[in-house]
Parts: structure tokens; sequence; C-alpha cells
């Protein structure tokens, strides 16, 4: 069994993939948790599929596949932000439109561009063989800025993401705390994306906290936990993704939505068995009488 | 050295996206008063709040809070209970972090509260009847318990102004009775309260001041001078019936619109 999970180690690519997915299981986690309860589980999905589109354009002219994701989903998050302010457009208006054109003009300009200059198996279903250390040291480094920002402003930024209206009148900058958020989900998603792919790195940040809330009624438990589920899924997905020969996101997201059924499972017969002693102990006065 | 009104509004006009909600708005809360904002559906009372808050269009004129000029600094004074609707009770949030969550601003940039923090919550929350509540998740209050943990979240950034919205909708009678007496009580102590209701005999007619809201104050004073059939057409557009017993106003359908059950059954 140990030589089972120490085999793989003796790659060096391996080695790599691990500790990244480890780091970007953990701040998946942490950025679900706020994604989730701002209700935004769409924005993950809507700003990897523009990532497409900016890793496409920047190997059309020349540029970093990083400068051209990092243009794309702030691009994407700034639109979204400024389409969803309009009244009566909500976020997954602002989403499905601007992030879906990312999408189609990275499907365009891929289909002209030489066969083979990007890589679309790997963008779009993650790969840890593609992990390379300059990915790990992004991963790296921007779960050291999460994890700076939620040390110095996890008061404001639970207050906006529970009740950003009253917030704001006192005197916290909820729209600097919400646009912040944005950026954080940016940032995560293009340092996990070389692992998770475009289309699975939306269940990364949505299913950890997805199943922490089920388990939890306190913020700070569902962070910790959602974290250690990201992690959890991270570690389970690569091993899998190794030894079944299968793209890492695919097998990450399957661990995790594995991992969310058993809790969800848990819970609801967890929900049934207290329903019955409820009822099992209620007043006689209260129970149905036949007639 | 003059004292100024707790709120001013100087000709204000507001609204949201360009279209005009309030107009000519001239008036003055005085400090420590007691007021219930009441008026149809559509009158700009929500958009009164939200002009407090900062989450309306000013359009023309000037509003002031305690003679500054409204903006941040002036807001600090205020507390805003918002209605309970908007709120997703399912959030995992304790009652006492929920109630330490009004001191973001004001506290320490730590993940955490501090010892003193937790502890001015504590007490407020067993102010206002509900520190046994404090360990439980905000889900598990009642109605009214949950308007008490407002207050205590709107109270604990020492505002002297309190600014609810709609702080009785969805109640029943004794909560909304218990809010009522508890505002008071927070009134005697010297606190301005400023409520908009649509409810014009429980609520607006219990009020020691009302102002009748549609696009602009339309009359303002005691419930008895007020609330009169005149007031009431010009405010909702509707003939009322006004009915006086001692001090206690009740406002009614000019004619019931209904025919009552014994009538329609013995039809």
């Amino acid at each position: 069994m140990a030589e089972l999970l120490t085999e793989p180690l003796g790659y060096g690519f391996f080695s790599r993939a691990l500790l990244a997915v480890v780091v970007i299981g953990a701040m998946c986690g942490a950025m679900s948790t706020f994604i989730v309860l701002r209700r935004m589980s769409y924005v993950g999905h809507g700003l990897a599929h523009s990532v497409l589109g900016g890793v496409a354009v920047a190997v059309a002219l020349g540029y970093s596949t990083y400068v051209g994701a990092l243009a794309a989903t702030l691009l994407s998050a700034v639109l979204i932000d400024r389409v969803s302010r309009r009244r009566g457009l909500h976020a997954d208006a602002a989403i499905g439109i601007v992030t879906t054109a990312f999408f189609a003009l990275g499907i365009a300009v891929v289909s002209v561009l030489e066969a083979g200059r990007v890589n679309t198996e790997s963008l779009l279903f993650g790969s840890p063989l593609a992990v390379t250390s300059t990915d790990l040291w992004l991963a790296v480094g921007v779960a050291a800025g999460l994890a700076l920002v939620l040390l110095t402003a996890y008061k404001p930024l639970l207050f906006t993401t529970f009740d950003p209206e009253v917030a704001r009148v006192h005197g916290v900058r909820a729209g600097a705390m919400e646009a912040l958020l944005n950026l954080l989900t940016a940032a995560v998603v293009i340092a996990s994306v070389r692992v998770m792919g475009v289309l699975l790195v939306a269940a990364a940040v949505v299913i950890p906290a997805a199943l922490a809330r089920l388990l939890t009624r306190s913020f700070a438990t569902m962070l910790g936990v959602a974290v250690a589920v990201g992690v959890a899924n991270g570690l389970g997905g690569l091993y899998l993704s190794y030894y079944a020969d299968v793209p890492s996101g695919a097998t990450i997201v399957l661990v995790g939505t594995a991992l969310f059924a058993l809790a969800y499972l848990a819970t609801h017969l967890d929900r049934q068995r207290r329903l019955r002693r409820a009822r099992a102990t209620a007043p006689a006065a209260a129970a149905p009488t036949a007639t | 050295m003059p004292q100024h009104p707790a709120i001013a509004f100087t000709d204000v006009a507001a609204g949201y996206d360009g279209a005009t909600v309030l107009h000519g708005l001239d008036w003055q809360v005085a400090r420590g008063a007691f007021v219930g904002i009441a008026g149809p559906s559509g009158a700009g009372k929500t958009t009164l709040v939200r002009l407090l808050t900062g989450q309306a269009e000013r359009h023309a004129g000037r509003v002031e809070v305690a003679g500054e000029t409204l903006g941040p600094r002036a807001r600090q004074r205020i507390g805003y209970v918002p209605q309970l609707g908007g709120i997703d009770w399912d959030f995992p949030l304790r009652v006492e972090q929920a109630v330490l969550l009004g001191r973001t601003a004001d506290s320490a940039r730590l993940p955490w509260f501090s010892r003193s923090e937790r502890r001015e919550a504590r007490e407020l929350l067993e102010r206002l009847g509900i520190g046994a509540l404090a360990r439980r998740h905000i889900r598990e209050l009642s109605g009214g318990q949950q308007q008490r943990m407002f207050l205590a979240r709107a109270m604990i950034r020492r505002c002297d102004i309190l600014l609810l919205d709609e702080p009785t909708s969805g109640v029943d009678l004794a909560t909304r009775h218990d809010i009522l007496a508890l505002l008071a009580e927070l009134n005697a102590e010297g606190l301005t309260v400023l409520l908009t209701t649509h409810d014009l005999n429980w609520v607006a007619a219990q009020l020691p001041h009302i102002a009748l809201l549609n696009g602009t104050i339309v009359r303002e004073g005691a419930p008895r001078e007020v609330l009169t059939p005149d007031a009431l057409l010009a405010t909702y557009g509707a003939h009322m019936r006004v009915l006086r017993e001692g001090d206690q106003v009740v406002v009614t359908d000019e004619a019931p619109l209904l025919p009552h059950a014994d009538v329609a059954a013995s039809g």
C-alpha cells in the first residue's frame, strides 16, 4: 500500500505536481467558501473559460500564456463587475455574456493557429505532466497572497459576503472587498488551470465549500474544512490520475464529487435519524389520531 | 452653539439610474426623536433609507447628519437595521459573530475579535434580551429575535441614530409590540429612531411622531394630527375613514370591499 503512495514520487514531475495540487487544493478550497456563499459559483466556471481566449491570443501574438490568461481573466472580472452592477442585470447574465465571448474568441484563434501551438487537450482538461517550476512558484505566490489577504481582511470580507449593504453603511469598503474577491478568484483560477484544466477548474472552486457547508454552521470552520477538502481532492485525484492514466483535472473533480456525495448521504441519514427520534419522543397528543 | 437636527434634508431629489423617486424633500428629524415614515408602495420610503445608507443616488439638494454633510464619516452615526427578507439565514454564522461584524470597521486587522469586543457584544445581547442565544445559529432565532440581533449589530458601533427599514414587517402581533417597546426604551435612553412602515394602525399610530410620504413629505406630526382623511387621501390617493377613541386612532377602508361572511352565507 505504502509503495502505491511512494512509487510515483520517484518521478520529478509527480513530486512537482503533488506540491502543486496541495497548494492549489488549499487555495481553491479557501476561495470556494467565498464563491459559494456569495452565490457566484459560475464565476470560477466563467473566468476559467476566458483563460482559453487569453492563452490563444497570447500565443498568436508571441506573448507568455500567463500574460494572456492574466489579461483575459482580469478583463473578464472587471467586465463582470461592471455589467452586474447595472440594475436588472445579475452576475449570472454578466458571466454568461463576458466569459463565453472570451471562450469563443479562444476557439476562433486556436482554429486559425498552426496545429500544436496550443495544447488544447492539456489546457482544457489539465495535466500534471505539464506542471513546471514556474507553475509551482506561481501557485505558491497566489496562495501566499490569498493567505495574507485572509489574515488582514478576514472580518471585512466576511461582513461583505454576509451582508454587503449593511457592511457599506458600517464603514466597510464593501465595493473594494467585492473587487478584491473577484481578483483573487481570477488569480486562483489562473494558478490552477495547468493542473485542473479550463473546463474542470470550476468544480475545484465550488465542491470544497459545498461539502463543508453540509458539515458546519460556523464560517471559520467552513473555511478550514473547505481547505482540507480541497487538499484531499487534489491528493486523491493526482494519484488516481497517475494510476488510471486520466487527465488530473478529471480525477480531482471525480474524487471531490465522490466525497461530496458521501457527505450528502451521511448528513441526509443523520437528518432522517433525528427526525425518527423526534417523532418517537413527540407528545402523544401531537400525534395524528386514527378515525 | 446651536444643536443641529439629527438628520436634515434640504430640497433633496433622489432615486435610481437617473429616475427621481423623492423630490423637493425639505425635512428635519430632531435629535432624540422617534419618527415613523408611512406611505404607499413606491412612495420612496426605502429610497429615503437608501439615500441615508448611500445606496440611492442624490440628484439634488443637501443631506446632513448632526450638521455634517452625509458621507462615510457622518454615516458612522447611523446604525442601520435592514429588512429581514433580504438576508441569507442559512449563512454559517452564530448570533454573537453576526453582532460583532458591526464593529468590523473599528476593529483590529486580525481575523478575530478582541475579548473586550466579544464582552461588549454579549452585554448588548443581554440588554436586548437574547443573551442566552449568543452561540445559536442565526437561523434558529424567531423574527423578533433576529430583529434584536440586528439592533445589537447596529448599536455595537455606538451609533446615535437608529435607522430601521420596515422592522415590523412579517412578524406577529406580540413580536411587533415587543420591538416597538424596545425601540421606545432605546429612544428614551437618547437614541434617535427613524423607521419606515406600511402599517398605519399597528405601527404608525403607536409612535409619538409620524411623517406621511409620497415622493415628498405630505404631512408630519403626532398621529392624531396627521392621520386625517384629507392627509391620507393626499398620500395614498384613496378615501379612508379615521376612527378616534381617546388617544387611539384607527384607519379603515371607507366601506368594506367584500361582503361579510354572514351576509354571504345568507345569500
